[in-house]
């Protein structure tokens, strides 16, 4: 898997990698334009990783914004005198492992699911509606559940419990544009995960 | 609301709250940082020692005690080297082997000490009170130095939190041994090396049970 989801020779030319550098360390003084700049250039780099860890195409979006958050955070750790792409692919590399295994986790779970729900369909009407709601929450549930940490996170406190951004972040010690961003991936995947279900 | 337009949104959000931060030293720097600390700590407890280092100058011990003194010391420095190594996150987990060679290479001393030993009287050592005080030792050694650790990595958000951990609780728990060894130096016997042993793996469990949480906290 390490060897599949390498950065790539061919995203690395010593050139770009060198003015990434030179932006990354200007981010660290505080430098926005130069981090812009960076950002967008890191995007493509970050699909690539992803697209090399076999991550499902409706997932990748999730590891770029993923990587970028974790790029944020651990910002103060780069060393200008190292590669940055280096850097950005051991970052993005454990974003897209991490997602690989959800995507293989939840694929299993929803093939169980599915069998349990079939079985339920053989009883008289009031019974049948009962068992449709049961499982409709019971799908809903494990939606949620299904979703990373930090996106359930984001629902249960900003949705369920109604929490400002501020409020969660206080709570948590997470950004609240953390949280935000968050609650709308989570939203999103929700939506797509719950299209054909609910 | 389009993945594109999201990633706009973030780019904007990021941008808009970036401030300077402070980069990290170098893991060399902050590891030996912390082996500074280790040694402040061994001069205490040296000095505290007065009646033993007076012995200890009047005899010294024996090749296999400095030996294993200096394999602890040497797996102290180089897991507490690897610890701050995999705290970050584009260096190789290869620097977690050099700790762990030495390790292999200290308990083969003590082992050693032990067979060299075989046959004489008192072959498996010293009182259970003895051995309490010898874990205690490492022990009470070993949290104000795992203590220090994870301060020192946890601003690196480590995301390989549990082989730092385990590492850094490795240097703390051998650093103690090492100081152990300077204050109270004695031939290993199978009791000694259990006792090691048990109060190391203490400290690496606890370290990782405890010191993992604060470490992985986010």
């Amino acid at each position: 898997m390490q060897s599949e989801c390498s950065t790539g020779n061919a995203s690395r030319t010593h050139d770009g990698d060198a003015r990434r550098g030179a932006w990354m360390a200007a981010v660290q003084r505080g430098d926005r334009v130069a981090y812009d700049a960076l950002l967008r250039e890191c995007i493509p780099l970050v699909r690539r990783v992803a697209r090399r860890c076999r991550v499902p195409a409706d997932n990748v979006d999730d590891v770029v914004q993923d990587t970028l958050l974790a790029m944020h955070r651990v910002r103060h750790t780069f060393d200008p005198r190292r590669s940055f792409d280096a850097w950005l692919g051991s970052i993005a590399r454990r974003r897209a492992i991490d997602s690989f295994r959800r995507s293989q986790h939840t694929a299993a779970h929803e093939v169980h699911g599915r069998s349990e729900d079939e079985a339920s369909t053989h009883s008289d009407s009031a019974a049948v509606a009962a068992l449709e709601w049961r499982a409709t929450l019971r799908v809903v549930r494990e939606a949620v559940m299904g979703l990373p940490p930090a996106q359930r996170e984001a629902v249960e406190l900003l949705t369920l419990g109604e929490c400002r951004s501020d409020d969660a972040a206080h709570l948590t010690g997470r950004s609240a544009v953390s949280h935000r961003v968050n609650l709308h991936r989570a939203i999103k995947a929700l939506r797509s995960r719950l299209k054909d279900k609910v | 609301m389009s993945p594109r337009r999201s990633q706009e949104d973030l780019i904007r959000e990021l941008t808009g709250t970036l401030k300077p931060i402070r980069p990290l030293a170098s893991p060399l720097v902050r590891a030996l940082c912390w082996l500074s600390a280790v040694l402040i700590l061994s001069v205490v407890a040296f000095s505290v020692s007065g009646k033993r280092t007076a012995a200890l100058a009047a005899a010294p011990p024996d090749a296999l005690i400095v030996a294993a003194m200096g394999a602890a010391m040497l797996t102290a420095a180089l897991a507490a080297i690897a610890a701050f190594e995999v705290s970050l996150p584009d260096r190789s987990d290869k620097w977690l082997l050099p700790p762990l060679a030495s390790l292999l290479v200290w308990a083969s001393i003590g082992g050693f000490g032990c067979l060299t030993a075989a046959g004489t009287p008192g072959l498996w050592g010293h009182t259970l009170s003895e051995v309490l005080e010898c874990l205690g030792f490492i022990v009470g050694i070993s949290v104000p130095l795992s203590a220090l650790a994870i301060v020192m990595l946890r601003r690196a958000r480590p995301e390989r939190w549990l082989s730092v951990m385990a590492t850094a609780a490795l240097a703390s728990g051998a650093a103690a041994t090492a100081v152990l060894a300077l204050v109270h130096p004695h031939n290993s016997t199978p009791l000694d090396l259990l006792t090691h042993a048990f109060a190391i793996t203490t400290v690496v469990g606890l370290n990782v049970a405890i010191g993992g949480r604060l470490l992985h906290a986010r």
